[in-house]
């Protein structure tokens, strides 16, 4: 299937997941106008916003199997596998997401239902963010999902720390959004173009004063996203004061958009200035490893531990991005979607370990679990062996795919750094396991309020064991991540020439 | 290339120093003599009521950003009313285009109304 993305149909056809997405939330938002008063009202609207999902899923898997070729001259949002693979992502973790808060909003009395009208139009934003081929979509969608997750972070606005999380991220992001901005504006300023493939075109060799500028602004905003060093200042307080689903879905669904943007932008539009940004994304990368689990070494509470390990990923997935088109793109999808299972099931196991914001789980307080709530307990091992990279897990084969692209292109500082720091992480994911394992509960009754409900419980299961079974049995998980890194890579050579 | 905003530059200077000047010549030349009631706040010329930092009800807020929401609609419509004309080889189009856009803020209006916000009490 061809689709001419110059003409209204095509656009439309090509954007069919984020259209029904869009058309999702404004049908939730009308539904929650007048169904707004209990429980009840709030499960309903979760429930639509989960068909809504499902339906834009669908959207996708039937544009996927089309597979269409653009024709005509470059569009403003981008047609090819790696688009798709990266909105599959997305949506898995948005549907996550919404299983998750399902009960943890009842739980805790968050009794608006406009959370979910809120998650769907994020989820939204994220699919622009990560389909954008042209800057202009690109912040359009970063805007979108921006603004709706500011709003989210601080929706248990009764808790303090969740308005402040609200808050600190509203300011310095909207801080970040003007540096991206001020950024497209040079590179828009250097080559008269908005649209990727054609600032690939047209960008010089070296790159200007003013392209170059442009360039590293454009790195800020989104590495201010992802939450790498020098810019992740604001995500422990962030992810810790969030409600525990609205953190998971932070740590998956905007990363997960913000690093495709990122990859797009570096492979598609400035390939060839590789040595401006090359070193920038290999420090960055470095720097993220270091901090983050150094610093997630100290930590005693589990939300503010994940946080920290966050920022560690970020780092070992700017290692992928440093690691080139065909290999890197590649590794970074597997990595993306190990991450994404695995974080969503840690938070959401989080999410039933406490109360009021889980703020005070420690490593300490699951003493025991094991005896008291075996199921419970596995799954959460399973994904702290996976957040560190043990064998067995798709962590591993994450990592893996990572070091791989890594050393092929010659990165042998990065990729030794990687190794180092996953061996320190362990300093922090195998005290969670061994507390479970090994110390006894302080009473029988310890963790008689840990109880996991049948929507988060599905969604936990099923990351598990995906988790499990991409860990023995890589081979379809590694293979539709390399065709499709592949198709991005083509995009960059048909720009070159 | 830079040497095209050397005059933008030297307006930005003649501009903060005409500023800065005018203020220290006026701090420098004139003369004080401050009394209670000099130094009391200005309301228009009757006595001080009060303290100025007083806690507005979160409803001023709320009308105030809905206001800003429905009113910056307008600059998407203008232009758009201007130019329909010239492009309408595709008009069609963006008649579509602009009954979405409406749709999108008929649905915001519907869930505002609903919801309350435009209730005073």
């Amino acid at each position: 299937m061809t689709l001419d993305l110059s003409t209204p149909l095509g656009v439309t056809i090509a954007l069919a997941p984020e259209i029904v997405l869009s058309l999702a939330s404004l049908i939730v938002l009308l539904v929650v106008s007048w169904r707004h008063r209990n429980a009840a009202d709030s499960r309903l609207a979760g429930w639509i916003s989960l068909a809504g999902l499902v339906a834009a899923a669908v959207a996708l898997l039937v544009l996927w199997r089309a597979a269409p070729t653009a024709t005509g001259p470059s569009g403003m949002v981008a047609l090819d596998t790696f688009r798709f693979a990266s909105l599959g992502i997305i949506i898995l973790a948005t549907i996550g997401t919404v299983l998750l808060s399902l009960s943890y909003l009842e739980r805790e009395g968050l009794l608006a239902p406009e959370y979910y009208a809120l998650v769907l139009l994020a989820a939204t934003g994220m699919m622009f963010l990560a389909s954008a081929n042209d800057l202009i979509v690109l912040f359009l969608g970063l805007e979108v999902m921006s603004v709706a997750v500011y709003v989210l972070a601080g929706f248990d606005r009764r808790n303090r720390f969740s308005s402040e999380a609200a808050l600190k991220y509203f300011l310095l992001g909207a801080f970040a959004s003007a540096f991206l901005l001020y950024g497209i504006a040079l590179l828009y300023g250097a080559t008269g173009e908005t649209n990727l493939t054609h600032i690939g075109g047209a960008i010089q060799n070296p790159p200007t004063v003013m392209a170059t500028l442009g360039i590293g602004l454009l790195l800020v905003g989104l590495a201010f996203k992802v939450a790498a060093f020098p810019f992740h200042m604001w995500a422990p307080d962030v992810y810790d004061g969030a409600p525990t689903p609205i953190s998971g879905f932070m740590a998956t669904g905007v990363k997960v958009a913000a690093f495709v943007a990122l990859a797009r932008v570096l492979v598609v539009a400035l390939p060839a200035s590789w040595q401006v940004w090359g070193p920038i994304i290999g420090f960055l990368a470095a720097a993220s490893m270091i901090v983050g689990n150094l610093v997630a070494l100290a930590q005693r509470s589990v939300k503010r531990m994940l946080a920290y390990s966050s920022i560690a990923h970020a780092g070992y997935l700017l290692v992928a991005i440093g690691a080139g088109a065909e290999l890197g793109s590649s590794a970074l999808l597997v990595y993306l979607l190990g991450y994404t299972l695995t974080t969503i099931a840690a938070f959401g196991l989080l999410g039933i370990l406490g109360r009021g914001g889980e703020r005070d789980v420690t490593v300490e307080s699951l003493a025991g679990l094991a005896g008291q709530r075996p199921g419970i307990a596995l799954a959460l091992a399973v994904c702290m062996f996976s957040l560190l990279g043990f064998p067995g897990t798709f962590g591993f084969i994450g990592k893996w795919a990572i070091l791989t692209a890594s050393v092929d292109v010659g990165q042998y500082v990065l990729s030794t750094l990687l190794v180092v720091t996953s061996l320190v992480s362990a300093g922090y994911y195998l005290p969670v396991v061994m507390s479970m394992y090994m110390k006894p509960a302080p009473t029988d009754t310890a963790h008689d309020n840990v109880w996991l409900n049948s929507p988060a419980a599905a969604i936990i299961a099923f990351s598990v064991a995906l988790i499990i079974v991409f860990g023995l049995w890589p081979i379809p998980a590694l293979d539709t991540a390399l065709e499709s890194a592949r198709a991005l890579a083509h995009t960059t050579l048909v720009s070159i020439r | 290339m830079l040497k095209a905003y050397v005059p933008i530059l030297v307006l930005i200077a003649f501009v903060v120093l005409n500023a800065v000047g005018m203020m220290a010549l006026s701090h420098v030349l004139s003369s004080y003599r401050q009394t209670p009631v000099k130094l009391a706040p200005y309301e228009s010329g009757i006595p001080v009521l009060g303290d100025a930092r007083e806690r507005f009800s979160v409803k001023f807020y709320l009308v105030a950003m809905l206001f800003i929401i429905f009113d910056i609609e307008t600059v998407f419509m203008i232009p758009w009313a201007v130019a329909v004309r010239q492009l309408s080889d595709r008009a069609g189009m963006l008649i579509i285009e602009m009954f979405a856009f409406i749709l999108i803020l008929a649905v915001g209006y519907v869930y505002i109304w609903k919801r309350g916000a435009l209730e005073w009490d």
